[in-house]
């Protein structure tokens, strides 16, 4: 696990929903995290917007070992468990005398 | 064809059509000898069978056109892929994944590749083939580019 900490901020612009999100705070008993409601919000919406071809580039380079395995983690889930299943079971593949795979080779 | 035999590779309808979509399909086709199902191959009958307007590009093209590459050569008699027959035979929308779960629970040993392109059914028969203990991997189609 890398050193992530929550000590970095995100901001951006808001106008009608950060009033929302303070009426909320102040109207709801026990009021509202707005940094945690956020935290999850954008992770969703992260992973919503992953398709295909991003979670294998995400993937590959978190096992090239370019990004920290949390950062990895928002983005995948636990595909990224999957995903190692996955690598394994083809490199296992691999390592196997693939001559019997072919058709030549097909003698008993 | 009741006495096809059986190649150590076992592949799913969609692992068949994704390989004969690639451009390697005719090196492969000579190449590799694997097995699958008469109800994977049925699949693929119905695919070729579909009576869809499958314009140029679409997915119902993707899946006709390798439907009949490997219908083709699954029927030549120099073919070095094979067909088995599973009884009593599965139906259902998840019929060819049943059909290679039963084909593993009677002639696991006779297979050490196992290739699907369905994420799910992958797991599912991970667990079948760590339950009886084979030595299978069980692998992502798309990955045999």
């Amino acid at each position: 696990m890398s050193g992530s900490s929550y000590d970095k901020t995100i901001q951006f612009r808001a106008g009608a929903e950060k009033e929302a999100a303070e009426l909320l705070d102040e109207i709801h008993i026990g009021g509202v995290n707005v940094s945690e409601l956020a935290r999850t919000g954008l992770i969703e919406m992260l992973r919503r917007s992953l398709d295909e071809q991003d979670e294998i580039a995400v993937y590959e380079r978190y096992s090239r070992g370019e990004i920290d395995e949390d950062v990895a983690r928002v983005l995948l889930g636990e595909k990224i468990d999957q995903m190692e299943v996955e690598k394994d079971a083809f490199e296992s593949a691999m390592e196997r005398d693939t001559s019997t795979f072919l058709a030549d080779s097909d003698g008993e | 064809m009741a006495s096809d035999p059986r190649h150590p590779l076992l592949a799913d309808t969609s692992s068949l059509i994704a390989v004969a979509n690639t451009d390697q399909w005719d090196v492969l086709a000579e190449s590799v000898a694997l097995t699958t199902t008469n109800v994977c191959k049925h699949e693929l009958q119905n695919h070729v069978n579909a009576n869809t307007y499958a314009p140029e590009g679409s997915r119902e093209q993707y899946l006709k056109r390798g439907s009949q590459r490997v219908l083709d050569h699954l029927d030549e008699d120099s073919s070095s892929w094979s067909c088995v027959t599973v009884v009593p035979r599965p139906h259902g929308p998840d019929a060819g994944e049943e059909s290679l779960k039963q084909e593993l629970s009677e002639h696991g040993d006779s297979y050490q590749v196992v290739s699907l392109l369905d994420g799910a059914a992958r797991r599912s028969i991970r667990r079948l083939v760590d339950d009886h203990g084979y030595d299978i991997d069980v692998v992502d189609g798309k990955l045999h580019r």
